[in-house]
């Protein structure tokens, strides 16, 4: 199976226009203007995506697909989203009561609609016929979105197997109800798409699996790094790899607020990289690396940043030797605002050359949640494709 | 025997680290925050050692690395670094580092790897 950047902007246009049909079905079912937020194309594990459902406590209703392209369509929202979608649907009913069979069935239908339309999208692309088969509803708490649900026969047994995956965020005008809108084809229908969509100069998609696995090694890397340094153990919670539009990038992070550093990275590839604490977390660093040293400001910040040199090298340095070059790294630059703020200026640097972007993005965290470093890198789109092509005779 | 070290790094908590780590084994005769400063504090205190960061502003470690040892050959330059690629390295070593500790450091490694240079050096 082979992908190539101009296959993943085709697929991130058509995500994005299924999901925009999507939005449009909510709209005129409930009257509530909806609009796509965020289109992803996303390389990760099975893993990565159940721990995103459980950790957010997410509540969906899985959709498979077969004909023309196999899979599944998920459709995802916080209890608190359900419950006002369900309020809307069906005005004067316990909207409360979420997980009762009529608010499941009315989230059902919602996401029977919703889903249609965007698989008709793919359809009508690929001129083809796929059918799609009744939704099951998964409470929160429940069975993760990718576990084996009859009788759609999605099947993705292994956790740490790489799966791409099209994510779609959407909100309500007010922001009162908030979806994640999930395609997951299956490889062959990956293969399908790549070939409607004439690419020539594809790259087989075990280059970009093995560059993915580079991610992980990194975060890795990194997570020992921080626990030999602090103290704390740490272990990397997620690891992926996403194709985005460059002006997606700062959607794609947090609105609170983050501490930690900023620097570029200049070889092949050539970039951006943001470590990033939550304030708690930025507190702990610093007390752990300097007792006793609460109130020297400036030596705390400059433990921050010295933590965040090495997580980068921990990151960048396998990438590095995997590619038999040299990633020069810049000194540390202390950021201190929402996270969103902190990464739009690099996207907006790199929007001067591309509109789309690879955005790498791993979690650390405490089995306790009390400690969380977020790494993002962005990666020069031109120059991590020569990358990829570097790993292609390997794959 | 205590040596005389010349701490070199941008961070000053790293410089502060080093210290701690060395102190009542060797002794810090002075910091440097780039390469420009260490070249011309290493003229002006002939230390035994000089721990060096790679990369820093204004001047980098291996650039401030390869102009002592070519004002003085016989000086003994450690590279502290974060970066383990092997390339690097090999840059480190042909600008005529003596020997290398990466971090997150350990005492014990920082400790042997200044007794290392010295004891090449004799």
């Amino acid at each position: 199976m082979n992908l190539d950047v101009r296959s993943l902007r085709t697929f991130s246009r058509l995500a994005h226009s299924g999901a925009e049909k999507a939005a449009g079905s909510l709209t005129t079912l409930v009257g509530i203007d909806t609009y796509v937020n965020v289109t992803k194309v996303e390389l990760g594990t099975k893993a990565d995506v159940e721990s995103e459902f459980s950790e957010r406590d997410l509540v969906s209703v899985n959709i498979g697909f077969n004909g023309g392209l196999d899979g599944r369509t998920v459709l995802a929202f916080s209890p608190e989203s359900a419950e006002r979608l369900v309020e809307s649907l069906m005005p004067g009913i316990d909207a409360t009561d979420a997980d009762g069979e009529l608010a499941a069935s009315s989230l059902k239908e919602v996401a029977n609609i919703m889903l249609g339309g965007f698989i008709d999208g793919w359809a009508d692309y690929l001129d083809t016929s796929i059918d799609i088969t009744t939704p099951t509803y998964v409470a929160e708490g429940g069975d993760g979105p990718l576990e084996d649900v009859d009788p759609d026969g999605f099947e993705h047994e292994d956790e740490t197997e790489r799966i791409l995956v099209f994510r779609n965020q959407l909100e309500a005008a007010d922001d009162a109800i908030g979806f994640d809108l999930y395609m997951i084809p299956s490889p062959e229908s990956i293969q399908t798409i790549v070939e409607a969509s004439g690419d020539d100069g594809a790259l087989p998609v075990e280059s970009f699996a093995a560059f993915s696995e580079m991610i992980s090694d990194g975060a890795a890397q990194a997570s020992d790094d921080i626990s030999a340094m602090t103290g704390i153990e740490t272990d990397v919670e997620v690891s992926r790899l996403s194709f985005v539009p460059i002006e997606g990038v700062p959607m794609s992070l947090t609105d609170a607020v983050r501490r930690g550093v900023v620097l570029e990275f200049m070889g092949t590839p050539s970039g951006y990289i943001a470590i990033l604490f939550d304030e708690p977390s930025a507190e702990n660093i610093a007390s752990s690396l300097l007792p006793g040293m609460e109130d020297d400001e400036a030596m705390r910040q400059s433990a921050i940043q010295e933590i965040g040199n090495i997580v980068t090298s921990g990151f960048l340095d396998g990438w590095a030797n995997a590619l038999e070059t040299t990633i020069e790294i810049s000194p540390p630059k202390h950021v201190h605002d929402i996270g969103s703020a902190i990464v739009d200026p690099l996207a907006t640097d790199l929007a001067q050359s591309q509109e789309y972007a690879f955005l790498i993005d791993s979690t650390i965290r405490t089995d306790d949640d009390e400690f969380t470093c977020d790494i993002y890198a962005l990666p020069d789109e031109a120059e991590l494709r020569k990358a990829l092509e570097q790993l292609a005779p390997a794959a | 025997m205590a040596s005389k070290v010349l701490v070199v790094d941008d961070s000053a908590f790293m410089r502060n680290l080093l210290k701690q780590l060395l102190e009542g084994e060797h002794e810090v005769v002075g910091e440097a925050e780039n390469g420009v400063e260490a070249v011309e504090l290493y003229r002006e205190l002939d230390p035994d050692v000089v721990t060096m960061d790679v990369v820093m502003p204004i001047r980098n470690g291996i650039e401030a690395t390869s102009e002592i040892k070519t004002e003085d050959p016989g000086a003994s330059v450690i590279m502290c670094t974060s970066v383990g690629q092997e390339e690097k390295m090999r840059e480190a070593v042909e600008a005529g580092a003596d020997g290398y500790i990466t971090k997150p450091f350990q005492k014990p490694n920082v400790l042997q790897a200044i007794a290392d240079v010295i004891q090449a050096e004799a």
